[in-house]
């Protein structure tokens, strides 16, 4: 199954790198499923949405627009990147539950651009470092979405 | 093996996935002459090292450092086959997968950017292929040379992928 940038999924267990715990979590898709390198197949580059308002790097999506999620407001945390398998996603709903509209891609892109500029040189999950082909990919994949 | 090696053998899997089980030499000339001005366009630099050298020919940009790779790949890693194809009167040298190697010497992100670019490119046909390579900026600027000059082409004349503009985006991330 094959997700693309911008997709809303809903994971049964969703790992978090930096701790090593898993919890149920909504997440947005990074980077197409179709592009990972094959060590990742089957998996994803997600940023985690958590309830809890975040301190920087994240946009609010609204429970007005995005019905699916619970509380009225989300945020989208560009700096909590993990990768996550496919398997993990919660079977008993249709995913992905949605995806960013054309205005949330926007403000999405502005702030995945402001990270890049802050955290140059350093891992955002384990899998990744942020480097110019990372950098490179993003900015070229997203593009074509805007 | 090289590193431009690793990444033709790469190329040739990922088109092999993409129900293509070769690529004609002109194909796989395009395809890494058009990683390279993406890496340009996208990081500000290439993505070979200057060895690659590609020039101007008749048909489009050409790489004396792939057609090395391809002699040192011969026999063991790829073989090369006369097939004509249904876009093009006659035959065309195609190079098809022999064998991969145990581990690909690229990294994870270069693979993301390869599989990328690859994504954009590999669903087309020659012509459209070739109307992409000659609308990048270092074709552009050889073709402006030669309608100076007067000349059919510039044979052999160096490309220049300084020319290549940096993606407005890239530079609000390394400028904002």
């Amino acid at each position: 199954m094959d997700f693309k940038i911008a997709d809303i999924l809903y994971f049964e267990r969703y790992f978090f790198t930096d701790n090593n715990s898993s919890a149920p979590h909504f997440a947005l898709v990074l980077l197409p499923s179709s592009i990972l390198p094959y060590r990742f197949s089957n998996s994803l580059l997600c940023a985690v949405i958590t309830s809890k308002e975040p301190k920087s790097f994240f946009i609010e999506l609204s429970k007005k627009k995005y019905i699916f999620f619970s509380k009225d407001s989300s945020y989208v945390c560009f700096d909590r990147q993990d990768i996550n398998s496919i398997n993990d996603l919660d079977a008993k709903q249709n995913q992905p539950l949605g995806a960013l509209d054309k205005i949330d891609i926007k403000l999405a892109f502005k702030k995945i651009k402001d990270l890049f500029y802050s955290t140059r040189g350093k891992h955002l999950c384990q899998s990744f470092k942020i480097n110019k082909f990372l950098i490179a990919t993003t900015i070229r994949e997203w593009k074509k979405y805007l | 093996m090289n590193k431009l090696e690793h990444i033709i053998l790469y190329i040739l899997r990922r088109a092999k996935e993409k129900n293509k089980t070769n690529l004609s030499k002109i194909e796989l000339h395009k395809l890494i002459y058009l990683l390279e001005v993406e890496s340009f366009k996208f990081t500000g630099e290439g993505f070979f090292d200057e060895s690659i050298g590609f020039v101007r020919e008749e048909n489009g940009p050409i790489s004396l450092g792939v057609y090395r790779a391809l002699d040192n790949l011969m026999d063991d890693y790829i073989k090369i086959n006369e097939i004509k194809k249904p876009d093009y009167p006659f035959a065309r040298h195609c190079i098809s997968l022999v064998k991969e190697p145990k581990k690909y010497n690229i990294d994870d992100s270069e693979i993301l950017f390869i599989n990328s670019v690859l994504d954009s490119y590999l669903p087309l046909n020659i012509k459209a292929l070739k109307s992409e390579v000659y609308a990048t900026e270092p074709m552009i600027e050889v073709q402006n040379e030669e309608r100076k000059q007067k000349v059919k082409f510039l044979k052999g004349k160096r490309l220049n992928f300084e020319s290549v503009t940096l993606d407005e985006d890239l530079v609000d991330v390394v400028a904002s």
